[in-house]
C-alpha cells in the first residue's frame, strides 16, 4: 500500500503514471511479473482517476488531445499484444530504457517556457478549444493559449507507445507525456494531465482483461487501490503548484531513474 | 475574426461536476476496497470496488461522446465514439485469443 501511495504521488507529478516505478519495486519483493501487472495496472487508474477532479479544475486537461492520442495507443496496444513473443524481454526493455533515456534528454535540453502569458488574451478562453486541439491555460493568473503541432508525429508516437504497452504491459506515460509536450508542443502542464487522463483509460481497458482471466489478485488490488488513491491526489496537489520549467526537470530526472531501472532489470 | 478559439461555455461547470462524481465515487471504492481488506473472505467485495474504478475512465469517455454530441462537436465526437469501440475491441481480441 505504502508502496502503491509513492509511485502513484511521483508518477501522477510528472504525468508518467505509477506502474512504470511500482512494478519494479513489486518484483524485486519476491511477486511475478504476471502478478505485478495487473496491480501496476490498478495503480495507474487509481491514480488517473483521483487526480482527475483537480486537474479539471484546474482545466489543464485537454480531453480532445487525449481522445485523438488514445485512439492511436490503443490500436497499436492491441497490435502489440498480438504480436507479443516476437521481440524478447532483454531487446524490448533495453529499447524502453532508450526510449526513456531520450525523452529525458528532449524535456531537460529546453530551458525556459514555449509558450508565454498573453496579457491579450481573456479569461474566457481558458480551456480546451472547440473543434480544435489547441486551448489555453491559466499560469500564475495570466491566460497562456497554445497550439499543437505536428499531430502526425504525436500519433505515431502514440502508437509506438501503445506497441509497447502491448508488448511488456508498463504503462506508456513515460512516452505519452513527452511526446504530448515536446512533438506536439502542447505545455508540459497540459501535457501531463491529459497523459494521466489517457494513460487511465488504457489501464481500465487492460485491467477489464486481466479481471476477466483472474489474474488479479483482488486483495492485493484492494491495498493498491486505497494507496494509490490518495497517492494520486497528492500528487496532482504538489503538480498545481509547480512552475511548468520545475516539472519538466522532475520529469527527466525521472526519466532517467526509470532508465536505470530498465537496465538494470537486463544486466 | 479571433485569433483564439472557443470554449464551450458550459465545459468548466460540466468538468466541476464531473469531478465532484468521481472523487465520491472513488471514496466509495476505497471505503468498500477498506471493508474487503478487513473483513474475512472479503475477495468479492474488494473485486466490487476494483470494478467500480475501472470503470470510471470508460464512463469518462462516454461522457465526453454526450457532451461533444451536445455542442455539435461531431468530429470529436466521432474520434471519441471510435475509441469506445478500441476499447471495447481490445478485450475481446484478447480474450478470444
Amino acid at each position: 500500500m505504502l508502496a502503491a501511495f509513492g509511485t502513484s504521488a511521483v508518477g501522477t507529478l510528472g504525468g508518467l503514471g505509477g506502474a512504470i516505478i511500482l512494478v519494479p519495486i513489486l518484483v524485486s519483493t519476491g511477486m511475478t511479473p504476471a502478478e505485478v501487472a495487473p496491480l501496476g495496472l490498478l495503480s495507474v487508474v487509481v491514480g488517473s482517476t483521483a487526480a482527475a477532479r483537480r486537474q479539471m479544475r484546474a482545466h489543464t486537461t485537454h480531453h480532445r488531445i487525449g481522445v485523438v492520442t488514445e485512439s492511436a495507443s490503443t490500436t497499436g496496444a492491441i497490435a502489440g499484444s498480438l504480436a507479443a513473443g516476437v521481440i524478447s524481454e532483454h531487446a524490448l526493455t533495453l529499447v524502453l530504457a532508450a526510449v526513456a533515456l531520450f525523452a529525458a534528454v528532449a524535456g531537460g535540453r529546453r530551458k525556459g517556457t514555449r509558450w508565454k502569458p498573453d496579457p491579450e488574451a481573456p479569461q474566457s478562453v481558458v480551456g480546451e478549444w472547440v473543434g480544435s486541439l489547441n486551448g489555453a491555460y491559466s499560469l500564475d493568473g495570466a491566460v497562456v493559449p497554445y497550439r499543437t503541432r505536428r499531430i502526425g508525429a504525436g500519433l505515431a508516437a502514440m502508437g509506438v507507445s501503445g506497441i509497447i504497452t502491448g508488448l511488456s504491459g508498463v504503462g506508456g506515460g513515460f512516452i505519452k507525456t513527452p511526446a504530448t509536450s515536446e512533438l506536439m508542443h502542447a505545455p508540459v502542464k497540459v501535457a501531463s494531465s491529459t497523459t494521466t487522463f489517457s494513460i487511465g483509460i488504457t489501464g481500465a481497458s487492460a485491467l477489464f482483461v486481466k479481471m476477466t482471466q483472474g489474474d488479479l489478485n483482488v486483495r492485493y488490488g484492494a491495498a493498491v487501490l486505497l494507496g494509490s488513491f490518495v497517492g494520486g491526489q497528492v500528487g496532482s496537489l504538489v503538480q498545481s503548484k509547480l512552475s511548468p520549467p520545475t516539472i519538466r526537470r522532475f520529469l527527466s530526472m525521472m526519466l532517467i531513474v526509470i532508465a536505470a531501472i530498465l537496465v538494470a532489470r537486463v544486466l | 475574426m479571433s485569433e483564439y478559439g472557443t470554449v464551450d461555455p458550459s465545459q468548466h461547470d460540466a468538468e466541476e461536476r464531473l469531478g465532484n462524481v468521481i472523487v465520491r465515487v472513488l471514496y466509495v471504492a476505497a471505503a468498500v476496497a477498506l471493508v474487503g481488506l478487513l473483513v474475512p473472505n472479503g475477495e468479492p467485495v474488494a473485486a466490487v470496488a476494483i470494478a467500480i474504478v475501472a470503470a470510471v475512465p470508460i464512463l469518462r469517455v462516454g461522457w465526453l461522446v454526450w457532451r461533444w454530441a451536445r455542442i455539435g462537436d461531431r468530429r470529436f465526437m466521432g474520434a471519441a465514439i471510435v475509441l469506445l469501440v478500441l476499447i471495447g475491441a481490445g478485450p475481446l481480441l484478447a480474450l478470444v485469443a
